[in-house]
């Protein structure tokens, strides 16, 4: 009794394994998966270090918190560049005003294109397409 | 796809270097995957204790000097472990290997698991956690060649910040080594903590039971990576703790333990410099230790402390190093310090929303069910080293849920969603083994004497010429 009870639960088992298994690699064989840091964003930042000298503050604009798209940008830019976020043109100029580095001027500005707020850059620069993350441009002051 | 064949030689070769460390620190040459296992965990521990200290000696040069040491060790140790491994293999082929079908079968399926686990790992991007937190600070580390206060906002606290240290400096001493940073070369490691896992699982598992039981509750643990997803891969830190965990609990049972120092008090410097949570696991690990030792050997506990004082000492160090390492930052633990969030209605939701997950068949398939049955098996049929560890997962299982009633988050169930079954990752590799270790004595054929019960008997043998440190246990059938 105990030895058919043995076989039947590690049948069970073997068969389960096997099928979740085949689910997992079918899973695997057939995404697509996106990597963190794409070709497009690595574009982006490339145009961003061509523009604003390092040693630069710039600030993150969206109309939301956005913690993971800012988060890739704060972590490639880093350690040339501070990256500090703002929601709205009186964070921006809050932020342009007091800023909690003075050794890190702030020269420009990530604005995500769905941003409706208030903006000043005298120079508007568009950065490349990224085609899984958030369509941004690059904003300068003189 | 690529296999990143170089990033993965190269994690291995990081791997042999805290081997060295280790084998140093145990005083003995590992022969057998386990010793391996036991001196890779171990170098890695200590390098992780010593990384603070070292920040404040050498400032930026804490990393160059591990990596240096880690460099050394592997020049050394790789060709003397290489040499150990065959000689033993050589001395046991020539006694003569018997073959069993079913335990090359699992074998095989291991294999086959584990390099799905590699493949799955390899292909899946990082999520928040990998990428945000992991790579981050092997990111920092290798960027500032020590621990820093700064999170990538300089002046700025991130409670970030306050996650131990031992995978982000694996992951740079990989870098320092190659010269670059590589945000992925996190994962190649994850691979060789998969096997660390599956290692000590065996470990644990022989504890209890004969060689098949043992690779049958080694192939449930490989496997469920297979059934759990995505939280055992994609750069996430609760498979690794799992692994040092587990490593743990299987030292601290192990009744043959190898020459040379016991490898527990590093194994439990390692729990506590993975993630915050392993402070948890430790209290609960040394106050298990703790009670066994004063129920074991009674009038003989001190001498129990004097023998083991330098271990004793180590874990010492290591929490305080944790701590130190807490206050220079200095830490603002944000997250589970709102006491006045918790009310009357918030007990009973936390615990109603963990029991959720621990039932969810989705989630753990019958796994928790499974082990609140063999817990009581073991309460009334088990071993004493059983009846601890099985207490001692309660208690972990208690104290994860406990921490969400402090939990600042508006939603608690969101936070209980995101965090609960990722935490319960540290605890079912063991949970496993007992499971299977509880049902093993009821399914064995009457009469059949099974491994636990003959070192019993061995031992009862033995014990009037022994050390005299362990009480003989009364005789009880299986």
């Amino acid at each position: 009794m105990k030895r058919v009870l043995a076989g039947v639960f590690a049948t069970l088992f073997v068969l389960s394994v096997a099928h979740a298994y085949y689910v997992r690699v079918d899973f695997l064989r057939t995404r697509k998966f996106a990597l963190a840091l794409n070709p497009g964003h690595l574009q982006q930042v490339e145009t961003v270090r061509r523009h604003v000298p390092p040693g630069s503050t710039i600030l993150y604009v969206d109309d939301q918190e956005d913690a993971w798209n800012m988060g890739l940008f704060r972590r490639s830019l880093y350690p040339d560049y501070v990256l500090l976020p703002a929601t709205s043109g009186q964070e921006i100029r809050a932020r342009r005003q007091r800023n909690p580095r003075p050794d890190y001027p702030v020269r420009g500005a990530i604005v995500t294109r769905r941003y409706q707020g208030e903006r000043d850059f005298t120079v508007g620069i568009p950065l490349p397409e990224n085609s899984v993350g958030v369509p941004v441009d690059l904003g300068m002051w003189n | 796809m690529d296999l990143r064949l170089d990033e993965l030689a190269l994690a291995v070769g990081v791997a042999a270097g805290f081997e060295g460390i280790g084998s140093l620190a145990l005083w003995r040459r590992s022969s057998t995957p386990l010793q391996w296992n036991q001196a890779f965990l171990s170098g890695l521990s200590i390098a992780a204790v010593l990384l603070f200290p070292l920040t404040l000696l050498a400032r930026g040069a804490a990393l160059r000097t591990i990596t240096g040491v880690v460099i050394l060790s592997a020049a050394v140790a790789l060709p003397l472990t290489l040499w150990s491994i065959l000689r033993s293999v050589r001395e046991r082929w020539r006694r003569g290997v018997e073959l069993d079908f079913a335990i090359v079968g699992l074998f095989g399926a291991i294999i086959g698991l584990a390099t799905k686990f590699g493949w799955e790992n390899l292909k899946n991007p990082y999520a928040w956690d990998g990428y945000q937190i992991w790579a981050t600070k092997a990111f920092l580390l290798f960027t500032h060649g020590s621990l820093t206060h700064d999170f990538l906002v300089p002046g700025q606290y991130d409670r970030l910040l306050d996650y131990p240290p031992l995978l982000p400096l694996y992951h740079a001493v990989l870098s320092a080594i190659r010269g670059r940073f590589e945000w992925l070369a996190l994962e190649p490691n994850y691979l060789i903590f998969f096997l660390s896992l599956l290692i000590s699982s065996w470990s644990l598992a022989r504890n209890w039971m004969g060689p098949r039981a043992a690779m049958f509750t080694t192939t449930v643990v490989a496997a469920m990576p297979t059934f759990l997803g995505f939280w055992s891969t994609g750069g996430y830190a609760d498979m690794p703790q799992a692994a040092l965990l587990i490593a743990a609990v299987a030292a601290a049972t192990q009744r043959d333990p190898a020459p040379g120092r016991h490898p527990l008090a590093f194994l439990l410097s390692g729990v506590l410099m993975v993630k915050s949570e392993g402070s948890i696991l430790v209290w609960i690990l040394t106050g298990a230790i703790a009670i066994y030792v004063l129920l074991r050997m009674r009038n003989e506990a001190w001498t129990w402390l004097r023998r083991h004082a330098l271990g004793v000492g180590w874990v010492i160090i290591a929490v305080a190093a944790l701590r130190a390492y807490l206050a220079w930052i200095p830490s603002q633990d944000a997250m589970y310090a709102d006491p006045s969030l918790a009310g009357f209605t918030k007990g009973p939701l936390v615990l109603l929303h963990c029991w959720k997950h621990l039932g969810d068949y989705t989630e753990w398939g019958l796994l928790w069910p499974c082990f609140a049955g063999a817990a009581l098996i073991i309460w009334f049929r088990g071993e004493l080293e059983q009846k601890f560890a099985a207490a001692g997962v309660m208690a972990a299982l208690g104290a994860y849920t406990v921490v969400f009633y402090f939990t600042n988050w508006g939603d608690v169930q969101l936070h209980i969603d995101q965090a609960f079954p990722r935490l319960l990752v540290h605890l079912a590799p063991i949970a496993t083994v007992l499971v299977i270790a509880s049902v093993v004595p009821v399914m064995a054929p009457a009469g059949a004497t099974l491994p636990a019960a003959e070192k019993r008997r061995t031992r009862r043998n033995k014990v009037s010429g022994g050390r005299g440190t362990r009480r003989p246990k009364r005789a009880r059938g299986n």
